[in-house]
């Protein structure tokens, strides 16, 4: 399957957006029309590839919740996604998505503020999952060895 | 125990509290020791619990145990302004050794000869050949892994467990270190990489911070109060905050006024003998607080030492990828948590670099770990960040250099009669900063640190030349009850004892009159030990 066919079919889920995150979940903290976007915004940021993305890894269903219990992460959303609705992302296809965004990252106001928001929120908690830190980096830690074998490369030195 | 028929009453039960009691009550003294806080259970320990499966327990409203919480509610201090001194304290059952980093470095008679030799401040009473014994026995009884190395500024054991493998970054460090001459050895830490007297040997699951479910490192509980439990000469009290040192008219000690901390009922225990072993900083709360008309400056404070030269390691922190990891493929580097290397101490003070005594470096945090936090500050978005954050996630090193902190008279902890506990009790100021000596030593380690980075090729995280950690960050207080020979300059004798209140002993860390740059919990086990060791001697023949 040539690369433009895969990268076609992601963008379409992405834009599928609520629906890809969790087919059950029922945002609290935001209206859907905001959590379609915050699921396309974290997607955006830490996209699926051979490993899940920020939406498949639950990202969104994490920020909602912990939205629900933080007044002011729920504002700090707010704000960014103000921005992001107002310049229509959602309404992008791909690569629009990253050419908006791009211009978020490079600009050094409220939407670089916004940008980086994202991006940090996103961080946090796609990384904390067991598709961010197991299936996506390999971590393996946090269980019972026998021995503890250590680096296996002789040319890491002795 | 009839409290009338206690020897001892010893304030605090973590390392030095702890090896007090066993120490004495295998003796047969009959002891008792109030602890302000629980015994933890380890079964309740989170070792095990994966980062999202602790943001499920959360959400069930299910929290790990929180070690520290306790004193910060009970025990709040205040700071001089401008200052943010980082105190962590743990109360309950076995103190700060529940989750203690377990590094543990014999301190080297160089270390204590220092002050006689540059005179800054008072010397050592004791030299290394007095602690050397008590060393050989404290590795015998907790289990120190190791290296066969020995040093002038790091002296060697023969009782070393097996050091564990080291981590790729580590190896690159240390091949790195040796190319410029820096002897980089195994760490010493007290994480059993065997069996050991009957305790479980370590499982590198890497959780030894949130407490260890099978106990495979050294803590208080398990390896000393539970065997001295067993001999019948034992008492715990829990939930037993210790305001005062209460004395009768000779000025002696003769009872230990606590408070109940579920009931809040004041109780006066009667006591012979009191080893105050709470804590650097909470033992000399309790000092300070027990003054009376014969101790106007608090217990056995006629010098005026106690509460001053409070001293602090300062240290920073640089971390980095070593770009030889570059897209490894992802390992488990748990190991026994924490570095399994470390350099020792190299220069002796110079005066061309202007500042006395020196400097150590520690290196956790190498390779694949169970959180990212600098994937933040890597640039960029999408399919290209996401490359690059697993590039790099098994390439990460750090370097955690530990400088000594002068002590200085105006560095000190005091109480203050306008704020007090919920008991009535005056709660802590600390008033701490760093002088020109250590200033001008970190410029020093950060010159040594550049070096190694570039010698590494590694490309550094954001970091500001001249940061570093809060100070107390270290958790290694020490030097406000020192002790010394000279009864003007010191708190206590050579083996913990008051000089102006015989029958009151202090044996944790606030008896150093130097931090040095090595962690202090070895030496505190062994200095406790001797110290006990002395008080039991003096006891038989009644002079104690």
């Amino acid at each position: 399957m040539p690369q433009t066919t895969r990268r076609q079919a992601l963008a379409t889920i992405a834009a599928a957006g609520a629906a890809l995150a969790a087919p059950n979940y029922e945002p609290k903290a935001f209206k859907p029309k905001d959590f379609e976007l915050l699921t396309a915004l974290s997607e955006t940021i830490i996209p699926e590839t051979d490993t899940p993305g920020a939406a498949k890894a639950g990202v969104p269903q994490m920020l909602d919740e912990d939205a629900q219990r933080s007044r002011s992460l729920k504002a700090q959303l707010d704000n960014a996604l103000k921005l992001f609705r107002k310049d229509k992302f959602v309404e992008q296809d791909e690569a629009g998505r990253i050419a908006l965004m791009t211009r978020y990252m490079n600009d050094e106001g409220k939407r670089g503020e916004a940008f980086r928001t994202i991006k940090e929120l996103t961080i946090d908690r796609y990384y904390a999952t067991e598709a961010g830190l197991v299936e996506e980096l390999g971590y393996s830690g946090g269980t019972y060895l026998a021995s503890f074998p250590g680096c296996q490369h002789p040319e890491h030195g002795a | 125990m009839a409290y009338e028929d206690v020897d001892v009453v010893i304030i605090g039960s973590g390392a030095a509290g702890g090896m007090a009691a066993w120490n004495l009550a295998r003796k047969g003294a009959k002891v008792l020791v109030l602890e302000a806080g629980e015994k933890f259970n380890r079964a309740d320990f989170w070792s095990h619990v994966k980062p999202w499966e602790a943001r499920e327990r959360n959400r069930r409203g299910e929290h790990a145990p929180d070690f520290e919480g306790l004193p910060k509610k009970e025990s709040p201090f205040t700071n001089a302004p401008g200052q943010d001194f980082l105190l962590r304290r743990v109360w309950g059952v076995g103190g700060k050794t529940n989750i203690w980093g377990r590094v543990s470095l014999r301190f080297s008679d160089l270390n204590m000869q220092e002050p006689a030799k540059d005179g800054w401040e008072i010397p050592w009473p004791i030299r290394y050949a007095e602690l050397a014994p008590y060393y050989d026995n404290v590795e015998k009884l907790i289990g120190v892994n190791g290296g066969d190395d020995d040093q002038p500024w790091l002296p060697g054991s023969k009782y070393h467990l097996p050091p564990p493998n080291l981590r790729c970054g580590e190896k690159i460090v240390r091949a790195a270190f040796a190319r410029k001459g820096y002897n980089v050895v195994h760490g010493r830490r007290a994480v059993l990489t065997k069996e050991h007297n009957g305790h479980a040997p370590c499982h590198y699951c890497g959780a030894c911070g949130r407490g260890c479910d099978v106990a495979a490192f050294f803590n208080s509980y398990d390896y000393l109060l539970a065997d001295a439990l067993k001999t019948g000469n034992l008492e715990i009290v829990e939930n037993a905050i210790v305001a005062r040192i209460l004395t009768d008219d000779e000025g002696r000690a003769n009872k230990v006024q606590y408070f109940d901390r579920l009931t809040a009922k004041e109780v006066q225990i009667p006591a012979k003998r009191v080893i105050v072993a709470a804590s650097a900083v909470d033992s000399t709360r309790i000092l300070l607080n027990s003054g009376s008309s014969r101790h106007a400056n608090g217990l056995g404070n006629g010098s005026d030492v106690i509460g001053r030269y409070l001293t602090e390691q300062f240290r920073f922190h640089v971390e980095a990828y070593a770009p030889q990891l570059f897209g490894q493929k992802a390992s488990n580097d748990d190991g026994i948590s924490g570095g399994h290397i470390y350099m020792p101490r190299f220069e002796d003070t110079d005066e061309k670099r202007g500042y006395l005594r020196g400097w150590g470096v520690q290196f956790w945090g190498s390779g694949c770990k169970s959180s990212v936090p600098w994937a933040k500050t890597r640039p960029g978005f999408g399919e290209d960040f996401k490359k690059d954050v697993k590039d790099r996630y098994p390439s990460l090193i750090a370097l955690h250099p530990y400088g000594e902190a002068l002590p200085y008279a105006h560095n000190r902890i005091t109480v203050r009669k306008d704020k007090l506990d919920r008991f009535g009790v005056p709660l802590m100021h600390i008033d701490y900063s760093l002088g020109e000596n250590e200033r001008k030593m970190m410029v020093r380690m950060y010159d040594v640190v550049e070096e190694m980075l570039h010698e590494m090729k590694a490309e550094p995280l954001p970091y500001k030349r001249g940061d570093i950690d809060q100070l107390g960050a270290a958790i290694h207080e020490h030097g406000t009850c020192r002790m010394g020979d000279d009864p003007k300059r010191s708190a206590v004798d050579k083996n913990g004892r008051m000089h102006e209140v015989r029958n009151v002993w202090v044996v944790d860390g606030s008896v150093f009159p130097t931090p040095t740059e090595k962690n202090p919990t070895l030496t505190i086990l062994a200095n406790a030990w001797r110290c006990t060791d002395a008080m039991a001697s003096a006891m038989k023949k009644g002079d104690a």
